[in-house]
C-alpha cells in the first residue's frame, strides 16, 4: 500500500493515471502531453508498474500501458487530486531540459 | 472454469440438496401430520433450504456461460478471481442455509433465531465491497468481439464503485430494523439491476477494426 500512496503523491503520475483512463496508450503518446524527456516518464511508468497501477504491454519495440486501479485507490487517486498532494514537478513548470542537465 | 472450481462448487451444491433434504425428512411428521404448527416461520425455513442449493447451482450453469463467451478471450486474473468468488459465494450460502436448518430443527432454541437476515446482510454485503474493489482492477478480454479496452475499464471502475457502495449500504443495513432492511434491499436492487445493465451493453460493444494511422 506504501507503494500506492507513493505513486498517488506525484502530480505527473496522477496526470499519467488520468491520461489512461480513456485508453491504453504507448508511452510516446503518453509522453506527448508532458514537456518532459522520455527517460524522466520511464521512472515515472517504474513507480507506477511496481504499485501495480498500470500494466505494461510489450509489442515489438513500443510498450503500451493499461490502467490498473482499484475502487480504493481511484478514491485515493480522486482524493490525491482534490487537495492537489505532492509537489509540483518544476520540469511541468518549465521547459524541457536539456538531454544530461539535472533539473 | 477449471476443474477444481466446478467440482467444489457443485460439491457444495450436493452438500446443501442433502441437507435440505435431510431438514425436510427430520421434519416430515409435523409436514405428514401437523403442517399448520409448522407456522410461515417454518414454511419460510423449508423454502429457504430449497432455493438456497438451487440458487448457486443456477449461479454455477449461469458463470459457466459467462465464461466463455463468442469471440473473445477473458483475461487469466477475471477467470480466476470469478471463480474464487463462486466458490466464497457458495460456502458462505451453505453456512447460511446450515444456520436456516438448525433453526427449523431446534425452534426452541431462540440464541438461533438472532437475526440471520442481519448477518446475511453483514457478510453479503461485504463480499459486495471486496468484489467490486478488486474486480475494477481485472485485466479487459481480447478477441474480435471484445469491448474497446478503455471502455472496460471505465465500465470496470464504475460497476466496482457501485458494489463497493452498496455493499457498504448493505453492512450498515445489517444493524438496522427488519422493516429497513427491506427498504435497503428494495432501494439497491434497481441500482444493482442498472449495474448489471450497464456491463451487458460495454460487453456487447466491441472495438472494432483499428483505425489506420
Amino acid at each position: 500500500m506504501s507503494q500506492v500512496f507513493k505513486a498517488l503523491a506525484d502530480p505527473t503520475r496522477r496526470r499519467v493515471l488520468q491520461l489512461l483512463r480513456e485508453r491504453p496508450m504507448t508511452a510516446g503518446e503518453i509522453a506527448d502531453h508532458f514537456p518532459v524527456s522520455k527517460a524522466t516518464l520511464s521512472g515515472h511508468f517504474a513507480v507506477l508498474k511496481e504499485a501495480e497501477l498500470i500494466a505494461a504491454d510489450k509489442q515489438g519495440t513500443s510498450i503500451t500501458y493499461q490502467l490498473r486501479l482499484s475502487v480504493l485507490e481511484d478514491a485515493l487517486l480522486a482524493f490525491a487530486d482534490s487537495f492537489g498532494i505532492g509537489f509540483t514537478a518544476p520540469e511541468l513548470t518549465s521547459r524541457k531540459p536539456a538531454e544530461g542537465s539535472t533539473p | 472454469m477449471t476443474r477444481l472450481a466446478k467440482f467444489t462448487c457443485w460439491l457444495i451444491v450436493a452438500a446443501m440438496a442433502a441437507m435440505a433434504a435431510a431438514a425436510t425428512v427430520a421434519q416430515w411428521p409435523v409436514l405428514a401430520h401437523h403442517p399448520a404448527s409448522l407456522k410461515p416461520i417454518g414454511w419460510r425455513l423449508l423454502f429457504s433450504l430449497w432455493f438456497y442449493p438451487g440458487w448457486i447451482a443456477a449461479a454455477i450453469l449461469l458463470s459457466e456461460r459467462r465464461l466463455r463467451p463468442k469471440g473473445m478471450e477473458l483475461s487469466s486474473d477475471y477467470r480466476r478471481f470469478t471463480q474464487a468468488t463462486l466458490v466464497v459465494v457458495a460456502l458462505f450460502s451453505a453456512a447460511m442455509q446450515a444456520w436456516f436448518a438448525a433453526m427449523l430443527l431446534f425452534r426452541d432454541l431462540h440464541v438461533l433465531h438472532a437475526s440471520p437476515q442481519g448477518v446475511s446482510m453483514l457478510v453479503g454485503g461485504a463480499i459486495f465491497v471486496i468484489y467490486g474493489n478488486s474486480g475494477a482492477k481485472l485485466a479487459p478480454p481480447t478477441g474480435p468481439a471484445a469491448p474497446e479496452p478503455g471502455r472496460w475499464i471505465r465500465t470496470s471502475l464504475r460497476k466496482g464503485w457501485a458494489q463497493v457502495l452498496m455493499g457498504m449500504v448493505m453492512m450498515a443495513g445489517a444493524f438496522a430494523s427488519p422493516t429497513a432492511r427491506v427498504a435497503i434491499i428494495l432501494a439497491i436492487a434497481p441500482v444493482a439491476l442498472a449495474s448489471s445493465a450497464a456491463w451487458r451493453r460495454m460487453l456487447r460493444s466491441t472495438a472494432g477494426p483499428p483505425s489506420p494511422a
